[in-house]
């Protein structure tokens, strides 16, 4: 397998940590209604404070295995992100959500083919096959979501 | 002769179209990322209004039996689970599937589904009174420790890190007590975000974890030179039967334990296919001798898990029949329909509508049957249309699927955002080695375990979680499940 990007654990270990420790201050808006064992409170709070404790431990194993990673290597430098690997899968991630957006606006019809052909084109279909494909999937998913099933698939301005 | 009446009420055109329809309907369902067999009966409740009552439960039957099923099909060519009965094991198909026996891994799901399922109907037949009054035992210190059991299991059952393992756990019990408290309805954590208030509905997560992250990590390994292909090899349909056969014999124990543990689950109120597919799997991988092909392409763990979806459907309506108390979501449907047509559930049902029951239980047996000619047909064309599908037509479809799927379930697009949130999430996860089945049944068992807690800590404090004989036994049979290795090393040591 090609080579992973080293510190992922470690940072992952602390964003599970800055979660914790939100949802530990989120929890204390809890109505409690006067209730304490057993109350509205009780249950998100000792999970919380046990995956808080579980954060901690996992930040000091993995802050430990990527130290002595950066002790081992020879530069000692924190080995940066690769943007060209990263960027498509935030292409996806970023096309999927504006998609959530557009839709309702623009309806089914357009953002569907508009997503699928960008997602075929990325995985190097021919252009030509990328509009038949985009053009097939839409109308599949039209066929079994809203015909079948009577799915209210988002119309938009344009009625379809 | 109630037997000749019972097959002439059953041969009649109008059901043998109503259940072949219905069959592919469910097969149709099941194989649709985001749509579950509930979603899918109670599409059916209208056709039922205007349907005789044998035909509208036997439409029913067939759909959930087939829908269950089903739900293997896209576990094992695009690893999401088509129903959340088959999230148990998706990674294990999946894994086969890239292993070239996608195929096969169906088949012995095939097979397991069947057998189970007859089980099951078997166990309805025979024991209904009995697992009713057995069922109807449990309390909620009982159901607390039950759920403890089933979530203590899942953690065993993983590999890796316990830590990590820990965390996984806990991270999916904290996220499905978003939105209002189960007892005394008091928002929570939903950081001032109003659709959060109603909590986060499972599907999508699923969806999420399991589709959109291989979306994710195809895209991403594509980048990288890493082409993620699915060897196209093909079986004969009496290859894939025998094959199914020969593993169900070589762990004749697993598919035992596992279709028994779906009738017991189902029999609870409450407890669907989908924890009796968890918790057969995680006691298979706690008593296996191969643990480390769990996760991997286990056809031991798929076929302890899938015999248990099966054979809890026919446990779910023992309950129903008996006490008028639905099993799982679809037999909560199946007892309005059943009040839609003025039959009352309840222990003299068996006399007052023997007729009826009788004709139910046969049809149970046949949809069951039914799941080997259509499962194989299944196999054969979507097997062959998903392992020769390239990438740049696959990796479209099943991101659309994901985000029409996880739309569908109500119309709302705050859902599809869930779904990639969880994609992200559920991508990280399987890189930093968090494994996801913890995870996801901490989400669809955490509100059960704190309304247990809660219910029993108010009806006599700590002290009402042990003082019942039937919570002691499972208190023990956690502990045995914890220190089964243990024992195990320390017996093989003394040897």
């Amino acid at each position: 397998m090609v080579d992973e990007f080293k510190p992922g654990s470690f940072f992952f270990s602390i964003f599970l940590l800055i979660i914790s420790v939100l949802l530990l201050r989120e929890s204390f808006k809890i109505n409690t209604l006067g209730i304490g064992w057993g109350g509205p409170r009780f249950f998100p709070q000792a999970l919380i404070t046990f995956l808080l404790l579980l954060s901690i431990i996992l930040v000091v194993v993995e802050g430990g295995k990527f130290f002595k990673y950066l002790t081992l290597s020879r530069n000692n430098r924190v080995p940066s992100v690769r943007w060209g690997e990263v960027l498509p899968v935030i292409l996806v991630l970023v096309a999927s959500l504006i998609y959530v957006l557009v839709i309702k606006i623009v309806g089914y019809f357009i953002t569907t083919f508009t997503l699928s052909f960008i997602v075929s084109l990325m995985f190097r279909a021919r252009v030509l096959d990328a509009l038949l494909i985009a053009t097939v999937i839409t109308l599949s998913i039209w066929f079994l979501f809203k015909v079948l099933l009577s799915v209210p698939l988002p119309e938009g301005m344009f009625g379809w | 002769m109630v037997g000749i009446d019972v097959i002439y009420d059953i041969l009649t055109p109008k059901i043998i179209i109503t259940m072949l329809l219905t069959s592919f309907y469910g097969l149709f369902i099941g194989a649709m990322p985001g749509l579950t067999a509930t979603m899918a009966a109670a599409l059916l409740v209208p056709f039922a209004f205007w349907l005789d009552p044998l035909t509208a439960l036997s439409m029913i039957i067939v759909m959930d039996v087939l829908a269950i099923w089903a739900g293997d099909v896209p576990a094992a060519f695009v690893r999401i689970p088509g129903t959340p009965a088959s999230a148990a094991y998706t990674d294990d198909m999946y894994e086969l599937t890239k292993k070239g026996r996608g195929q096969i891994a169906l088949s012995i799901s095939l097979l397991g589904s069947t057998l189970g399922g007859l089980i099951g109907v078997f166990a309805l037949i025979l024991f209904s009174p009995e697992l009713a009054r057995f069922a109807i035992n449990f309390s909620s210190s009982e159901f607390f420790w039950l759920v403890i059991f089933g979530l203590i299991s899942s953690v065993l059952a993983v590999r890796g890190s316990v830590i990590k393992r820990m965390t996984s756990l806990i991270l999916g019990l904290l996220i499905s007590l978003i939105g209002f408290d189960p007892v005394f309805y008091s928002s929570r954590l939903t950081f001032g975000i109003p659709e959060l208030e109603g909590g986060l509905s499972y599907i999508p997560i699923l969806i999420g974890v399991f589709g959109m992250s291989e979306v994710i990590r195809r895209v991403y390994y594509k980048t990288r030179g890493v082409t993620i292909t699915l060897p196209p090899t093909e079986f004969k349909a009496l290859e894939l039967i025998a094959t199914g056969f020969s593993t169900i014999r070589k762990y004749f124990t697993r598919f035992i334990t596992g279709s028994i543990i779906g009738v017991i689950i189902g029999a609870l109120p409450g407890a669907g296919a989908d924890i009796a597919a968890w918790l057969s799997y995680n006691i298979s991988y706690r008593f296996s001798k191969n643990k480390d092909e769990y996760g991997k392409g286990s056809e031991e763990g798929i076929l302890a898990a899938t015999s248990a979806n099966n054979a809890s459907l026919g446990g779910a309506w023992i309950p129903s029949l008996v006490f008028g108390i639905p099993g799982d979501s679809v037999t909560a449907i199946v007892l309005g329909v059943m009040m839609m047509k003025a039959i009352i559930p309840g222990p003299r049902i068996f006399v007052e509508q023997g007729r009826l029951i009788t004709s139910l239980f046969i049809i149970f047996l046949i949809a069951n049957i039914l799941i080997i000619p259509l499962g194989i047909l299944t196999i054969k064309t979507l097997g062959r249309l998903f392992l020769r599908t390239p990438d740049y037509l696959l990796v479209p479809t099943i991101l659309l699927f994901c985000i029409v799927g996880s739309y569908a379930v109500d119309f709302t697009f705050f859902n599809v955002v869930v779904m990639i949130l969880f994609g992200v999430i559920g991508f990280f996860m399987d890189r930093y080695g968090f494994p996801i089945p913890p995870m996801i049944l901490g989400i669809i068992l955490g509100k059960m375990l704190e309304t247990y807690f809660v219910m029993t800590f108010m009806k006599g404090g700590i002290i009402a979680f042990f003082n019942r004989p039937l919570s002691l036994v499972l208190i023990i049979l956690i502990i045995f499940v914890i220190l089964t290795p243990k024992l195990g090393k320390v017996v093989i040591g003394r040897r």
